[in-house]
């Protein structure tokens, strides 16, 4: 007897449980992944105290031989920036690797983006 | 394909008991399942690599802040774990940012809840950050009681402090927590798995295994309601 309304009715659906298993086999193997904004990831990061704990490419320079310095064919002018610990190992692990100096590798990459 | 980070900044908060239980276990149940082992003392990797275990897990070592990203797309697996360094790294947070949901394993030690705080903080930047190219990216997360006494043991007051205070706080936390057990350790030991365990005498298996089943089974419960609310 169902006295208190407690107690299933025996015409009600059986209730709908499924096995680790069967749960685990619904998530799809591959995902495409959303893009992060790594610079902007760091900065937020950092204020939190995350930085850096690897040493860079950049740190390795001296093993890398001296760059071949051109002698560019016009006026040159001066530019200053300052940019996320991040983007700076990575530009200059990148010029470290072409062996290039830093006003060359700007030009190669612009050059790369066609910019 | 959920992302898992593993994250503490604090060391010894038990993030790679964490990753290993939860990752041989899903797999024993017949999941795909990857874990990046982004510990620069690589204890999982070491744990594949020198161990006799037989589990499907995959395990890539050498993940590194500049090849975080591409492991991770290439990765063709159901569920990928990233057990991570403890301390506060770019390796870590990026992990974070690319997370789709992110465990805070956490002792009963002031240190441990003061140092997942800065986890804390950093996964709820991290998802402002991200929110300003995708208004709907979200990046849960659950704090998890580890090596806490075994059901029907003393609870000390300090965890009950800690456990008042994450709840005044409105922090997310798993009602299942991991105990302290024999088991847990020689999983390392051993380097085998739980289940691979059955002929050692390595304290209470079965509860060992009961525990690890119902942190798998909350699990997997909240990663489902994660998918069911993005793909609404």
């Amino acid at each position: 007897m169902n006295k208190f309304g407690l107690l299933d009715d025996e015409t009600s659906p059986p209730l709908l449980t499924s096995s680790l298993t069967e749960k685990i086999a619904m998530f799809a193997p591959v995902k495409p992944r959303q893009q992060v904004d790594i610079a902007a990831a760091d900065a937020a990061a950092a204020q939190h105290g995350f930085v850096s704990r690897e040493i860079s490419e950049a740190a390795d320079t001296k093993l890398l031989g001296r760059r071949r310095r051109t002698v560019p064919s016009e006026p040159t002018r001066h530019l200053a920036i300052r940019l996320s610990s991040s983007a700076y190992d990575r530009f200059v692990a990148y010029a470290d690797r072409q062996k290039l100096t830093y006003h060359d590798a700007l030009a190669r990459l612009l050059d790369t983006v066609g910019g | 394909m959920p992302v898992i980070a593993v994250s503490n900044p604090k060391g010894g908060a038990g993030k790679s008991t964490t990753t290993l239980l939860l990752a041989t276990y899903l797999a024993q149940q017949g999941a795909s399942v990857s874990v990046l082992d982004a510990d620069p003392n690589q204890p999982i990797m070491d744990w594949k690599k020198n161990g006799l275990s037989k589990t499907t897990l995959q395990v890539i070592g050498g993940v590194r802040e500049a090849n975080l990203m591409e492991t991770l797309e290439e990765q063709p697996h159901q569920f990928v774990f990233i057990d991570l360094e403890g301390t506060a790294s770019l390796l870590v947070s990026r992990s974070i940012a690319m997370a789709d949901f992110v465990i805070v394993p956490v002792q009963a030690s002031a240190v441990d809840v003061r140092q997942a705080g800065k986890a804390i903080r950093a996964v709820r930047d991290e998802e402002k950050v991200a929110q300003r190219s995708n208004p709907s990216r979200r990046i849960p997360f659950r704090v998890l009681m580890t090596r806490t006494p075994a059901p029907g043991a003393p609870v000390s007051s300090v965890q009950r402090q800690l456990e008042a205070e994450i709840e005044a706080a409105g922090i997310p936390r798993f009602k299942t927590s991991l105990a302290e057990r024999m088991a847990f350790k020689a999983v390392f030991v051993e380097r085998l798995t739980l289940a691979e365990m059955r002929d050692l005498k390595v304290g209470n298996l079965d509860a060992a295994y009961e525990n690890v089943h119902q942190l798998a089974e909350e699990l997997i419960g909240l990663l489902q309601d994660i998918e069911k609310e993005s793909a609404a």
